[in-house]
């Protein structure tokens, strides 16, 4: 299974050049604690944009709120976490688990051979993908029990 | 398994009168995303909890100035609550009808002990998980050399489990 199949593709970006205020207006509109952060010259909104980091609600509290600065007057780009490991679409969650346990992250963007995104993978979504299989070999052992011993 | 045993025990604590920014540092500080806001008068009794999240939706998102604004502005409260002698699978119930990730554990006396997360509840289904992977590998291996080495015999109910599941298996 590869990380493009199970990875979320419904991504909310902010520019690195945006204020960490907007950055968090989004993340309470769009109910997310994840945006990726593209280059200060892309549209948010555009298609298929660059990614250049990740930024998190924590990441605004533990760099921006707990140091005292002014969320208005602060750049995304002084609060993201970089660098950023990028996972092509092809890989495998195994390489991707590596990743997390390596890096001790719970979340990795997603990028076409272009570099170009494709989505977030997380923690929860590969756990998700773990538990679904768990249950279907459970089901198949329950369901066989009464015939099979 | 209750939810005592795989609960966090030591949770940070933060006042409702306190500011945004000083949770923050709180958090920081101690590695933390989630705070038990306590009360002030009983400080056994949890009244709610706030998260990373919520400083950053609640009040930064909502245009509240960190510095000034208080925790009881953008906790969840009241707290979802669970016993300490409850099961993880009852937790785990609790967690999906009621929509949250984390629940806090009181005791008999409703003080409180600590938070149980989703977290703690899927590692510890992950480590039953692995425990059953070894008794599978073990049987398999087993099988496989014809004999077991005196040095990891087990009783006979620790290889039932897994004999059943090489039987199913291979008749599917």
């Amino acid at each position: 299974m590869s990380v493009g199949r199970i990875c979320s593709r419904s991504v909310v970006t902010v520019r690195a050049g945006e204020s960490v205020l907007e950055a968090a207006r989004r993340m309470a509109h769009h109910s997310v604690g994840t945006l990726v952060v593209t280059a200060p010259g892309e549209e948010p909104r555009e298609e298929a944009p660059h990614p250049i980091g990740i930024l998190t609600d924590r990441d605004i509290v533990v760099r921006c709120v707990a140091q005292g600065l002014d969320p208005g007057a602060s750049p995304v780009s002084a609060v993201m976490s970089v660098p950023v490991r990028f996972l092509h679409e092809d890989a495998a969650i195994e390489e991707a688990l590596g990743v997390m346990s390596r890096g001790a992250m719970r979340r990795i963007v997603v990028t076409d051979a272009a570099g170009r995104l494709v989505g977030i993978l997380s923690l929860d979504d590969v756990i998700e993908l773990l538990v679904e299989e768990a249950g279907s070999i459970g089901r198949l052992l329950v369901q066989h029990a009464p015939t099979r011993l | 398994m209750s939810v005592r045993r795989i609960c966090s025990r030591a949770v940070a604590i933060v006042s409702p009168n306190e500011t945004v920014s000083e949770a923050a540092k709180r958090m920081t500080r101690l590695s933390v995303g989630t705070l038990v806001v306590i009360d002030p008068m009983a400080d056994d009794r949890a009244i709610g909890l706030v998260t990373d999240r919520d400083l950053v939706t609640r009040c930064l998102g909502a245009g509240a100035d960190p510095a000034e604004a208080r925790i009881s502005e953008c906790m969840s409260s009241p707290p979802h609550e669970i016993a300490d002698d409850a099961s993880v699978e009852e937790a785990l119930q609790r967690m999906a009808s009621e929509g949250v990730r984390r629940l806090v554990v009181v005791d008999a006396e409703e003080s409180l002990l600590g938070v149980v997360s989703l977290d703690d509840v899927v590692g510890h289904l992950a480590l039953e998980g692995d425990e059953v992977r070894r008794l599978l590998r073990r049987a398999y291996r087993h099988g496989a050399s014809g004999k077991r080495p005196a040095r990891e015999r087990r009783p006979r109910r620790a290889e039932a489990p897994a004999r059943r599941v090489t039987a199913r298996t291979e008749g599917t």
